[in-house]
């Protein structure tokens, strides 16, 4: 059970990207206007550090996830707290996702089909791809990727030839510091993904590069960002993306290619993309869900594990009322946990991982 | 066992995902739904009124005229005190369930747009079967005249609109303007924007000229057609236009090719100057008396030709500072992306009204289908 290098930045960009970069644009247009990208380069560049040092966790760790390289670190019970804050926050993420995507797919794509028989949909497809386990995720994962990549800066593209150059001015819109600091929640939100590499043990074939790999995706995850949301300006323009709940999708919409009269609706094409993309994000997400289920309970490779996470996640996403308490909910998961795992049990691990190796260092010394 | 349980778990996943995820449970078929083609809203005594061209499935042959062209669509009308009300009165009238995404033009009567068009297309931001890349036009006559049209070559009205459209945006003698543009121009709550002009003259639908709106989407005024160079300058990167230039005895045809445009605002004191610099390319296309042109006669024709579009340029912008009082020429992106903090303060129809205007135009003849005389 291991990925490549290649596999791992796969995993974790698709973990990221596809609810938030649909939002995104409104998010950033309410709060830095054309300045954004000074945010969320900002933003990519602290996360990259820490996406970095769980990465440098694992490398030390090898074959081993976090809930097993925690208990020799930090002793049974912090074991058992650390990973059911884990548990909690995917799972939180596991039915606020498969409900925002049914949402979504409800507002934009198919407009008479039931949330309900979407989010079954979704999360039954997505719970046999997890039942293939890790090995055959990644591989899969990593084909869509590359196609899902393609398409969507492909569509970008199509974006900026339309689009209009002078939205994206003044380029260096610096907001007041105060926007910057009531924005550091939705910033785990944005870059929530990374923490899964505590549930992939790492193998002597990633090598040292996987630190690398790790910090890059969070880099080009924050590239992406920047890239969705100018490009995105850039038809609809700052004031307008305010008034739409998914500016991407209504961007994308506004794209006639003219030049190519078999693919004049260019949105077609990115709506399938997109939800492929939301697929493989809530699969990833289940299975760490499902993993750390797993490893809590003792029962490796258990379908029940999977069944049951799969049930209780369509029961919770059912829960909120709307399409905005689910996508609250998800910011304030965010808030409230992705801080630990994302910032706060990653650090303690890598001190502790640190003292550690400097108390065997001092003790080898004759 | 085992393995056919799993083989059948499989295959009504596989049915689950094939009859709801690819949208089969929001499918019609296309017999099942009435697809407009056209679009024409209008108000009158306090009523909304929609009359729409729907295209003809069923084969049925047309009552409402003789002619045969038209037996491929019908057309509809509805009415009520509201959009939701007429739309509400509209389903009740129509068989099938209406698909708005074929619609290939948006007519705003000159009675709507003076009431206003921004809470109408406020509805179609909402709405996602209409696409945003339709185009938007208005028109003075009466909407059953425009539908009633039978245009050549093509057995739709709202087709031969579209088309009429794209065509001389293509040529380079009109700008596009769709209701995109339109709902990204009123979420500025600043500027105004043109729309395309319709008028049935000589049973032929024709574009006339354009209207003004104002920052709140109500019409403020009309440009004719034969005024519209100086807007098609700053709207079309491909515009084109001819212009018959007199020089000695001779009449030059000469065609001008829009290059580039720069705009630098600067605002000191409460005060904003706009400088603005076209940049043409030129053809020198024909003569009405045969023989070659001198140097010195083209580098006349270039002078000439600058200070005709210059005027033009000046024109254009002094309309809509002095007469309008509305920037729909779109400055206001120019100003807001240099001075951001002082654009969200101001009342940017004050300011751009009493702007000080500097416009240049170059001319390149760089091309010359008359022999030249060296």
């Amino acid at each position: 059970m291991s990925l490549t290098n290649r596999q791992l930045f796969f995993f974790v960009f698709l973990f990221t990207i596809p609810f938030v970069t649909s939002m995104l644009p409104k998010m950033m247009a309410d709060s830095f206007g054309t300045g954004a990208w000074i945010y969320l380069t900002a933003a990519s560049l602290f996360y990259s550090v820490f996406a970095g040092i769980i990465a440098y966790l694992g490398f030390s760790n090898r074959g081993k996830t976090l809930f097993e390289y925690s208990r020799p670190l930090v002793g049974k019970f912090l074991t058992y707290c650390f990973s059911l804050i884990y548990f909690v926050n995917f799972f939180i993420y596991t039915s606020t996702t498969a409900r925002s995507m049914a949402e979504i797919i409800h507002a934009e794509v198919m407009v008479n089909t039931p949330r309900w028989v979407v989010m079954a949909v979704t999360l039954a497809a997505a719970g046999y791809a997890v039942s293939k386990g890790l090995t055959n995720l990644g591989r899969i994962f990593e084909i869509m990727g590359i196609l899902i990549l393609t398409v969507s800066i492909f569509t970008r593209f199509l974006t900026i030839a339309q689009g209009d150059v002078l939205n994206l001015l003044p380029v260096m819109d610096i907001a007041e510091p105060k926007k910057y600091v009531s924005m550091v929640p939705s910033s785990l939100f944005l870059f929530s993904g990374f923490e899964l590499m505590t549930i992939i043990p790492f193998t002597k074939r990633n090598g040292t590069k996987v630190m690398g790999t790790a910090v890059f995706t969070v880099l080009f995850i924050g590239f992406f960002y920047i890239f969705a949301t100018e490009t995105t300006y850039m038809i609809l323009g700052v004031d307008d993306c305010s008034n739409y709940n998914y500016p991407l999708f209504t961007a994308v919409r506004r794209i006639d290619v003219n030049a190519l009269q078999f693919l004049k609706r260019g949105d077609l094409i990115f709506i399938i993309t997109w939800i492929t993309e939301a697929f493989c994000n809530l699969s990833i997400i289940l299975f760490a869900t499902v993993e750390y289920a797993r490893k809590m309970l003792a029962k490796q490779g258990s379908n029940f594990v999977l069944a049951a996470i799969g049930i209780l996640a369509f029961a919770a996403g059912l829960l909120p009322s709307s399409a905005a308490m689910a996508e609250s909910l998800a910011l304030h998961t965010s808030f409230y946990l992705s801080g630990f795992t994302m910032i706060t049990i990653p650090l303690i691990f890598f001190i502790t991982q640190k003292v550690k190796n400097h108390e065997k260092n001092i003790s080898e010394q004759p | 066992m085992k393995k056919t349980f799993r083989n059948s778990l499989s295959i009504l996943l596989a049915a689950c995902i094939l009859l709801t995820l690819p949208g089969c449970w929001d499918s019609l078929d296309i017999e099942t739904r009435d697809i407009m083609t056209a679009l024409i809203v209008d108000k009158k005594g306090g009523e909304c009124y929609f009359y729409t061209e729907v295209a003809n499935l069923s084969g049925k042959k047309s009552q409402q005229n003789g002619d045969q062209s038209k037996d491929n669509f019908s057309i509809l009308t509805s009415e009520g005190k509201t959009f939701s009300e007429a739309r509400d009165d509209y389903n009740r009238k129509t068989v099938n369930q209406v698909f708005l995404g074929a619609s290939r033009i948006l007519i705003f009567t000159n009675r709507m747009a003076d009431d206003g068009i921004e809470e109408y297309l406020n509805r179609l931001r909402g709405q996602l079967d209409y696409r945003k890349t339709i185009p938007l036009s208005t028109t003075f006559d009466e909407p059953m005249d425009i539908l009633n049209d039978v245009p050549e070559n093509s057995a739709s009205v709202g087709f031969a609109i579209e088309k009429n459209l794209e065509s001389i945006v293509k040529e380079g003698t009109w700008f596009s303007m769709n209701v995109g543009d339109a709902l990204q121009v009123l979420a500025s709550k600043k500027a105004g924007f043109l729309v395309p002009d319709l008028a049935v003259s000589n049973k032929a639908i024709t574009i006339s000229g354009m209207t003004v709106f104002d920052q709140n989407g109500k019409r403020i005024g009309k440009i004719s057609a034969e005024n519209r160079n100086g807007i098609v300058y700053f709207f079309n990167p491909h515009a084109i236009f001819f212009y018959d230039i007199r020089q000695g005895d001779k009449k030059y045809t000469v065609r001008i090719i829009f290059k580039k445009k720069k705009i630098v605002p600067a605002y000191t004191g409460g005060q904003l100057t706009l400088q603005i610099d076209m940049s043409f390319n030129a053809n020198l296309n024909f003569a009405d008396k045969l023989g070659p042109v001198t140097q010195e006669t083209q580098t006349k024709i270039q002078n000439q030709l600058e200070s005709r579009i210059k005027q033009e340029i000046e024109q254009t912008v002094k309309t809509s500072q002095q007469k309008y009082r509305c920037d729909y020429l779109g400055f206001y992106k120019y100003f807001r992306a240099s001075y951001q903090k002082e654009f969200e303060k101001m009342n940017w129809q004050d300011v751009y009204s009493h702007a000080q205007i500097t416009a240049a135009a170059h001319v390149n003849i760089n091309e010359s289908n008359i022999p030249v005389e060296s």
